[in-house]
């Protein structure tokens, strides 16, 4: 007879179940799309020159009808454009800027920030000011397919239909500023434009407001250099823009100074067309898309602070988990348990146990306890499980029609002779000790039941080998948290004791639940009554050995608890030990084993997402952390319950299937107990796998078994060998790990004072030839330059670039600069997502440090750039000088002497340098160096000063003889440290001091790198393009022939170094 | 009748806790299931019809 009415199993809610995660991608994937890529003006990856002839000759540009037309501004107008924003913090700061000046500009919009921020969108309209499309999410548009172009474009359209009420027609594309870079595609972008109604609006004067320039650069690059009409191009969004702002206060007043207007693109040229009224349908659309972006927006921060709310749920329940099972553990050794021997009635409630029941009772009769009675109750079983033991072993059988497990049980108990009951299930096998062990907490008159450790004896394949693991590392330590807070939830079916008085506080055994274990274990210790867990009470129990057997397990023990829980519900509002019970007890059920998997399933999908689709960050830190902390709470479980750490290996699998499977359970008990839906007692399949431990049929278990009862009872050890060699492992660890402490801490001061990075990566000789390379040959070292203060923001370039050649004979040596806008062909960088291109050579070092300023990686595109500029098979060694922080340097060495050439003004202190040789400070010394513009000669000016400024330094440290001076050389290393950073492959720098010991200064040859400037259509300057006679140096660079050249070309020659 | 006596009478059938014999749970159920499947289908419809009609 079915126990409880079964209304229909809901299936329902996985229809919903499904649409919820397939809704949950999708908005996930939505609020990616979303997401603005970034500001600024080149392309991610690519390079900001581009020299493959300009297909238009202005920068307002209709395409329409497959002609196109290109228009420059009427003189003496500047139209003020604005990319990228609206931004929430810039765009409003922006506006005030121009409302105090009387001005006008244009606002090319990014369509996403105009759903996040309509308001700013219709204040920017209500200024004055004309809006433009910047596309929906900031990407290269030149690269993409035509249906994938329209996307943006409506979405873009359509989000500023919405938020104005305007139909925009102004465009201007993502990465795509100067007419002097429209090429092919940048065109067929543009028709592409044309046809969807829109004028492109490129600029005549690129800020570059974005690589965060000072407000004073970002105005000069801003003021036109004739009188000829402008569109200047800034940004009010993508990034930090204080500079622009700033520089709009410069930039404003110079403007009406010259007379210049400052209007719309529109207001400029009656061609440009201006905004129509938005059709009903665009603004819907837009609407509706707004709806939606903003819904993914706060769903992918819900989703984040739930992730973070489940790894602190996780993370929570493991540190319960280890610091009570270290206190139960602890409690255990001081408290040691002695024998209890009054009499124990056992009583195994059968169904259809006819595989396990005779080993169940061979177990049980073979144990050690000194008087037991055995009572097994026939629950109406049809094979023949009573007829296996009755008459054949001394045990009562009694035999009773089907009433479920829990009217079997109170059939036992009614019928049990002594106070103290074990119930078993019918397929557990105890071991000889088992009963013993579980009784002797009856000492303590106060404890009411034992929850015994029931072991997984078919543990092998994965479904048993993962329920083992669950066994060993959630069941049993959670059974330790309750115990040390007197909170027992469950005493297992499968092994638990309990007085008799206990069991009748609690109203005995009820059936209407279907964990009736969990409802009389609540009841009990509500009833104030101790229940407590004693791991070395061992039986063996056959776990369900198939998906479908573990799913109808799980389902009745989750929608029983549940059930259970629900009925001790008023324990939460109880005084005194039910009081306690229900607020720890039931909470930590509700919490983790209940609440967690509920939301296990939304976090899967999310940091699966996160994991595949975004960068690494939070979401990886906390994946990765929780399963080492799971890993740990683990092994510890392990060592507590001394079974074998084999299985371990296997747990980081535990979470693809059985984790999924335990949610799902979860998940469908939930529903089941919502609805209202009864749920039939499901009856697991009986295998026989537990008997096999006692009747030897499965060796292997048998063998695991004895060796799982011989580590518990201290009888097993691991071999002499494994344990000396664990100890030695851990004293070699922390021996090395004591000994590179101590190494680093000493060899910190000195050995590490340059700070050492690769700087050369692929372009390093080493690398090429490494088996043919060492200091005897001739060797190249790269010297790179960089202004940088600390705290500075923006992408670092490299002021000054030379190459040091040391011919084979190591007593003399060649340097030579390279113009640090010498045009180059840069190499892609695959570590930086850099596709390589044409640009200036102080680019390659920022384009390969970034934004993030990797100093390292930015070396690493220098230096593969140089040998691809100069032909060199690689070069040998790097040094990066960080010229502002050798201020220290000056100051170890007490100064420095520094010949002007002629009077020069700092244009940053304002301090005069007048023309002689004079002692200087290290900040005076850094203030000459950095000055370019007042300096004769400027760029390669200042590159002499640099040169000259080392040269000075090597004298210097020479003439101080420093290595008599340990004290003073100690300082002078720590402070080049600091400004220093050398690559010297596989040798140490202190082996290439000693190569070049031979090298003066006044045998350096200073050689010159000439070239002329470039220019694009529109008179930019592009960079120097370098002179046939530069290649000719490189080759006699390559061929090791530089002194015959420097004979050959005495022209070549600059003025000696020191 | 005392305690221990109590232990040995089998009780009669109790009602299972959850178990709604007049299904009216089992209608707020549905109800809400439906809302939120139509909810979740509508959230689902309005992204890809989103994209699908700036597509067109």
């Amino acid at each position: 007879m079915p126990r409880h009415r079964n209304a229909g199993r809901p299936r329902a809610h996985w229809s919903i179940f499904v649409l919820a995660l397939a809704a949950l991608v999708a908005t996930l994937f939505l609020d990616d799309f979303a997401q603005e890529t970034g500001g600024g003006t080149v392309p991610p990856g690519e390079t900001e020159i581009v020299e493959r002839g300009s297909a238009v000759s202005g920068p307002v540009i209709h395409a329409t009808g497959g002609t196109v037309v290109a228009e420059r501004l009427p003189p003496r107008t500047v139209a003020l454009t604005f990319d990228d924003g609206p931004d929430p913090r810039w765009t409003p700061r922006i506006l005030d800027v121009l409302r105090r000046h009387s001005a006008t500009a244009t606002f090319f919009v990014v369509g996403s920030q105009v759903n996040k921020y309509p308001d700013l969108t219709r204040r920017i309209v209500a200024d004055g000011h004309q809006l433009g499309l910047h596309s929906f999410t900031h990407r290269d548009l030149a690269g993409m397919s035509g249906p994938r172009r329209r996307i943006e474009f409506e979405l873009t359209r359509n989000a500023v239909a919405h938020a104005t009420g305007q139909d925009v027609k102004l465009f201007r594309p993502p990465y795509l500023a100067s007419p002097a870079k429209v090429d092919r595609a940048a065109l067929d972008l543009i028709e592409d434009a044309g046809r969807s109604g829109f004028t492109t609006v490129l600029a005549d004067r690129d800020t570059t407001d974005w690589r965060r320039p000072t407000a004073k650069t970002i105005a000069n690059r801003a003021m036109p250099v004739s009188s000829a009409g402008a569109i200047v191009l800034m940004h009010d969004g993508g990034g930090d823009r204080s500079n622009t702002v700033e520089a709009l206060d410069l930039l404003l007043p110079r403007l009406a100074a010259q007379n210049r207007r400052v209007v719309t693109v529109s207001a400029a040229l009656p061609s440009a067309p201006v905004a129509a009224e938005a059709s009903a349908r665009a603004k819907l659309q837009g609407g509706a898309f707004a709806v939606a972006q903003t819904g993914a927006g706060w769903t992918r921060t819900g989703m984040f602070w739930l992730m973070i709310f489940a790894t602190a749920l996780a993370g929570s329940r493991m540190a319960i988990q280890a610091w009570c099972a270290w206190r139960h553990s602890r409690r255990r050794r001081r408290q040691p348990l002695a024998a209890y021997g009054d009499p124990v009635s056992v009583i195994v409630p059968a169904f259809n146990e006819a595989a396990n029941i005779v080993a169940t009772v061979r177990s049980l009769l073979a144990s050690d306890h000194p008087e037991v009675e055995i009572i097994v109750v026939d629950d109406g079983s049809t094979d023949g499980t009573a007829d296996l033991v009755d008459g054949h072993f001394p045990v009562r059988v009694l035999r009773r029609p089907n009433g479920g497990k829990a009217s079997a049980l109170r059939a036992g108990v009614a019928a049990a002779r002594h106070d103290i009951l074990v119930l078993i299930d019918g397929d557990t096998i105890v071991e000889p000790d088992t009963i013993g062990m579980l009784v002797r907490s009856f000492a303590d008159p106060a404890v009411g039941a034992v929850a015994g450790n029931a072991k997984v004896a078919n543990r092998r394949g994965v479904i048993g080998r993962w329920q083992h693991l669950e066994y060993v590392v959630a069941f049993n330590l959670d059974r330790r948290v309750f115990e040390m807070g007197d909170c027992m939830t469950t005493v297992p079916g499968a092994l638990g004791g309990f007085r008799r008085a206990a069991l009748e506080a609690a109203g005995g055994v009820r059936s209407d639940t279907l964990a009736e274990d969990t409802d009389l274990t609540m009841a009990v210790v509500r009833a104030g009554w101790r229940v407590v867990y004693d791991d070395m009470a061992c039986a063996w129990t056959e776990a369900p050995g198939t998906w479908k057997g573990l799913w109808r397990q799980r389902y009745r023990w989750c929608y029983g608890t549940m059930q259970a829980m629900w009925k001790h519900r008023a324990a939460l509002r109880e005084r005194g030990p039910a009081g306690r019970f229900g607020r720890r007890g039931l909470g930590y059920v509700a919490l983790f084993q209940i609440l967690q998997p509920l939301l296990a399933p939304i976090i899967d999908i999310y940091l699966i997402y996160a994991l595949l689709f975004r960068p690494p960050g939070l979401e990886a830190v906390f994946w990765l952390g929780i399963h080492v902390a799971q890993f740990a709470v683990a092994a510890y479980a392990f060592r507590l319950d001394k079974e074998p750490a084999g299985p371990l290996w296997s747990l980081p699998l535990l979470q693809i299937g059985y984790r999924q499977l335990i949610y799902l359970v979860t998940i469908q008990s939930a529903v089941t107990a919502l609805a209202g839906g009864g749920l039939r007692w499901h009856v697991s399949i009986r295998t026989g796998r537990a008997a096999a431990l006692v009747a030897s049929l499965d060796e292997k278990a048998a063998r695991t078994q004895l060796l799982v009862r011989q580590i518990r009872l201290g009888l097993y050890r691991d071999p002499r060998w494994a344990r000396y060699s664990v100890r030695a492992g851990l004293a070699l660890i922390v021996l090395s790990g004591g000994a590179v402490a101590g190494g680093t801490l000493l060899t910190d001061r000195y050995a590490n004072a340059v700070s050492r990075e690769d700087l050369l990566g692929e372009a390093a000789s080493y690398h090429a030839a490494p088996d043919d390379w060492d200091l005897d040959r001739a060797l190249n070292i790269l010297m790179i330059g960089v202004d940088w203060r600390k705290g500075q923001t923006g992408m670092i370039r490299s002021d000054t670039v030379m190459v040091l050649h040391v011919p084979k004979s190591k007593d003399r040596a060649f340097l030579f600069s390279l113009p640090r806008d010498t045009i180059v062909d840069i190499p892609p960088l695959a570590a930086t997502g850099f596709r390589g291109g044409r640009d200036r050579l102080n680019s390659s070092f920022a384009y390969g440090a970034g934004i993030e300023q990797n100093r390292a990686q930015g070396g690493r595109l220098l230096a593969a750039t140089v040998r691809k500029l100069t032909g060199l098979p690689g070069l040998d060694a790097a040094v990066l000088v960080d010229f502002y922080g050798f201020s220290d340097v000056v100051k170890a060495l007490g100064g420095m002497n520094v010949c002007v050439d002629a009077d020069v003004r700092s244009i940053h202190t304002q301090r005069l340098f007048r023309a002689g040789c004079r002692t200087m400070t290290g900040e005076e010394a850094i203030d000459y160096l950095r000055q370019r513009k007042k300096v004769k000669g400027s760029d390669y000016g200042r590159q002499h000063h640099q040169q000259q400024f080392i040269g000075s330094i090597a004298a210097e440290a020479k003439r101080q003889n420093l290595a008599a001076n340990p004290v003073k050389l100690d300082s002078l290393l720590r402070a080049a440290g600091q400004a220093m950073t050398v690559t010297t492959g596989p040798v140490e720098p202190i082996d290439w001091a000693f190569a070049l010991r031979g090298i003066n200064p006044d045998r350096i040859t200073m050689l010159q790198t000439p070239g002329s400037g470039r220019h694009d259509a529109a008179g930019n300057y592009l960079g120097e393009a370098l002179d046939p006679a530069a290649y000719a140096m490189f080759r006699a660079l390559r061929e090791e022939k530089l002194p015959q050249f420097v004979t050959a070309h005495p022209e070549m020659v600059g003025r000696p170094l020191a | 009748m005392n305690d221990l006596n109590d232990t040995r009478r089998l009780r009669p059938p109790q009602k299972p806790v959850f178990v709604d014999w007049r299904g009216s749970r089992r209608r707020i159920v549905i109800a809400v299931g439906t809302a939120v499947g139509v909810f979740l289908a509508g959230w689902l419809g309005l992204i890809i019809g989103s994209v699908m009609l700036a597509m067109a």
